[in-house]
């Protein structure tokens, strides 16, 4: 089960680009009424959400303008470092989600090492 | 017209060339005959110019910072609002895009120490460099980056790149203001947009 959660439940943790998905934030809030609110970073500006899944894993959904259109990428904490266990909680997400495997454009297996 | 005579084989060093002027006697026959007439003040004479033709003219810049061959110029941009370079651009190239905290004066910034900085990201305490993993497109403001320095590993994404402290090449920032966190790396090109 998602749950959209505050921006602030994710002080203190490192979140970590680990998928991108080829659908726009709004497919998102309209279809799971997932808020997402506008913010900045020194990269660039950017759309957010804060989401949590049915164990309390919090996760973060994020649109960068510079990145290609009409596509999220998941955020996760930095503690969830090993790629097999990565795969496995984008896996989950993506199940919550209701999006099929082939709509997940770039995960870290694809490159453990960029 | 000319109260002298053109002889191009006096012309200084700076109107011509080093070497073609060097075999002539260092004397400005063109600027004296030029400047007679405007020193004479009671004798107005509009027909002669008071400043030289434009072949003559010095190709020195002569108050603003000289533009080498290499591309160096002044930070803060020409008149024309054309990017800054500084350097030769490589591979691979970084950027970032104009932003309430990459905003004209942070450019112009990294421009001067050729340095990129970093906070830490919304609700981390780490600080990281952040940058897009490709040229700045023609359509935004920002700067464009290249460093010897690789991102961190497993941190990245095709699109976005990161830089935390403790790997190869990124620094805390000794002039950073107190109590703020910064990560920094040094870069080897950069192409400042955000001009003026």
């Amino acid at each position: 089960m998602l749950k959209p959660v505050p921006l602030t439940v994710l002080e203190g943790y490192e979140m970590i680009p680990q998928a991108i998905i080829s659908r726009p934030t709004s497919y998102f809030a309209v279809r799971h009424s997932i808020p997402f609110s506008h913010e900045h970073d020194d990269l660039d500006e950017y759309e957010v959400a804060a989401v949590q899944i049915g164990d309390g894993l919090v996760f973060a959904m994020k649109h960068y303008q510079g990145y290609p259109e009409n596509t999220t990428t998941i955020y996760l904490p930095d503690r969830i470092k090993r790629v097999t266990e990565i795969s496995y909680v984008i896996e989950a997400i993506s199940r919550e989600l209701g999006i099929s495997r082939d709509l997940i454009m770039w995960q870290r297996s694809d490159d453990p090492d960029l | 017209m000319w109260p002298i005579p053109i002889n191009p084989l006096v012309i200084k060093a700076n109107e011509i060339g080093v070497g073609f002027a060097a075999a002539a006697r260092m004397q400005s026959y063109i600027t004296a005959g030029r400047i007679r007439s405007c020193v004479i003040r009671h004798k107005q004479n509009n027909a002669s110019p008071r400043h030289r033709s434009v072949p003559f003219r010095p190709r020195r810049r002569h108050k603003q910072e000289y533009i080498g061959a290499r591309g160096r110029m002044a930070v803060g941009g020409g008149p024309g609002h054309a990017p800054v370079v500084v350097g030769t651009p490589g591979t691979p190239l970084f950027h970032r895009v104009e932003s309430p905290t990459q905003d004209r004066a942070v450019a112009a910034l990294q421009t001067r120490s050729f340095e990129m900085w970093g906070r830490p990201a919304q609700g981390s305490s780490l600080p990281s460099v952040k940058a897009y993993r490709n040229a700045l497109p023609q359509t935004r403001r920002g700067v464009e980056f290249c460093t010897g320095s690789s991102p961190t590993p497993g941190s990245g994404t095709p699109y976005e790149a990161r830089w935390y402290l403790g790997s190869p090449g990124v620094f805390a920032p000794a002039a950073a203001p107190r109590g703020n966190a910064f990560a920094a790396i040094s870069i080897n090109y950069i192409k400042n947009t955000q001009v003026p």
